[in-house]
């Protein structure tokens, strides 16, 4: 008879990577083998999967995040930096550049209140873009740290409502 | 004589095919084959390879919506005996209370409609991850015609194998089986404790809900 321990679907994975199977019917479990899927049972570690899975929750919730900021497109961040530069060189000694030239001519605001508001996106940003990549780095740090597979996915999850929340 | 209906049929992985009656099943997304027989959507097979729907190219998980019945459309060509039901836990949940399977009826409008089979709380099972069997106490004789298989459970923890909405709208094993735009649509209730005689649409399910197969 199998002595099933819980060590989530990667076991199961393991077992039919093995060539082997293991189902439950009607409450008992099924093996085409029980010596070998024994083994299986009782050495597979789960914790490297459970580590990358939850570090794969985080990341995909992190990039959502950043998507409420900034647009995903060719070109986009090179376009986000040059605005953010001139906005600050703006600032420093007047000079107007290429992307606030285009934006007050297409616009009609001045100088002044789009480099105002590009500065104010710049720092909102920074200031999300920096709280998300703390919160991955602790994930990260925390994640690897943790012995206990089934620790894992509630570690991420914790640090998910944290990015979500931001 | 046995016939394949329609799609195409991976006979690769299992090591042998047997089918048994005169009925052969054709189903909303996909057919594939466990221990010999056919199933609705997904299945893992007995060589253990996830034997992947033609249109899809990934694996679905899904969560459920607390005591939301979500039910997804199913066509028989023949008449067939359902004897097991079958589907696959992802994440376990043990203090889950509630979980069902059911088989729903077609309505005049397209809709699933009556209660043709609860399999009773199964919540026992979702315990543990993997592959779990519930045999039926008594096999359901079906005639040929569009059913509505589906799950519910209390459980927002417990992540089964599903099946979204673009395998049954866009799939090929879908869209071309259902001439009613109702039926190509997976429907949710909101159900808690045994399941309702006559099943009463709440809305279109849109993304990737927990479905079971049969054989």
């Amino acid at each position: 008879m199998i002595n099933y321990i819980e060590k989530g679907k990667w076991l199961h994975d393991a077992i039919h990577e093995a060539g082997n199977s293991l189902y439950q019917e009607d409450g008992v479990w099924i093996t085409d083998s029980e010596i070998q899927v024994q083994a299986i049972i009782d050495s597979f570690d789960p914790l490297p999967y459970a580590q990358l899975e939850a570090l794969e929750l985080v990341k995909e919730a992190s990039a959502q995040k950043r998507l409420q900021y900034v647009t995903q497109a060719a070109g986009k961040d090179a376009e986000y930096t040059f605005k953010a530069q001139e906005a600050v060189q703006y600032g420093i000694d007047g000079t107007i550049g290429v992307f606030m030239q285009a934006r007050m001519t297409a616009t009609g605001e001045t100088a002044q209140q789009t480099a105002d508001l590009w500065n104010a996106r710049s720092a909102g940003w920074k200031a999300v873009g920096a709280a998300i990549a703390g919160l991955e780095d602790k994930a990260s740090k925390d994640i690897e740290a943790e012995t206990n597979w089934l620790n894992c996915k509630v570690i991420a999850e914790t640090i998910i409502a944290q990015i979500e929340a931001l | 004589m046995e016939t394949l209906v329609s799609g195409t049929f991976d006979n690769t992985s299992p090591t042998a095919i047997t089918l048994s009656g005169s009925a052969i099943v054709s189903s909303s997304a996909v057919r594939q084959t466990i221990n010999g027989a056919y199933t609705s959507g997904w299945v893992r097979s007995t060589t253990a390879e996830w034997n992947i729907p033609d249109n899809i190219t990934e694996l679905w998980t899904a969560l459920f919506v607390a005591n939301q019945l979500d039910v997804f459309p199913s066509v028989l060509n023949a008449r067939h005996t359902v004897s097991k039901l079958v589907f696959e836990v992802n994440t376990a949940d043990a203090a889950t209370t509630h979980l069902r399977c059911g088989i729903y009826g077609n309505g005049s409008d397209g809709r699933p409609d009556g209660l043709i089979y609860d399999s009773g709380d199964l919540s026992s099972v979702a315990a543990s991850t993997g592959l779990k069997i519930h045999t039926l106490s008594t096999p359901l004789e079906l005639d040929a015609g569009h059913y509505w298989f589906g799950m519910v459970s209390d459980s927002t923890t417990l992540n089964i194998s599903g099946i979204p909405f673009s395998a049954i709208v866009g799939g090929n094993g879908g869209i071309s089986r259902f001439s009613n735009e109702r039926r190509r649509h997976p429907y949710n209730s909101s159900v808690t404790g045994a399941l309702p005689s006559t099943f009463s649409v709440s809305q279109n399910s849109t993304d990737t809900r927990p479905c079971f197969g049969w054989q």
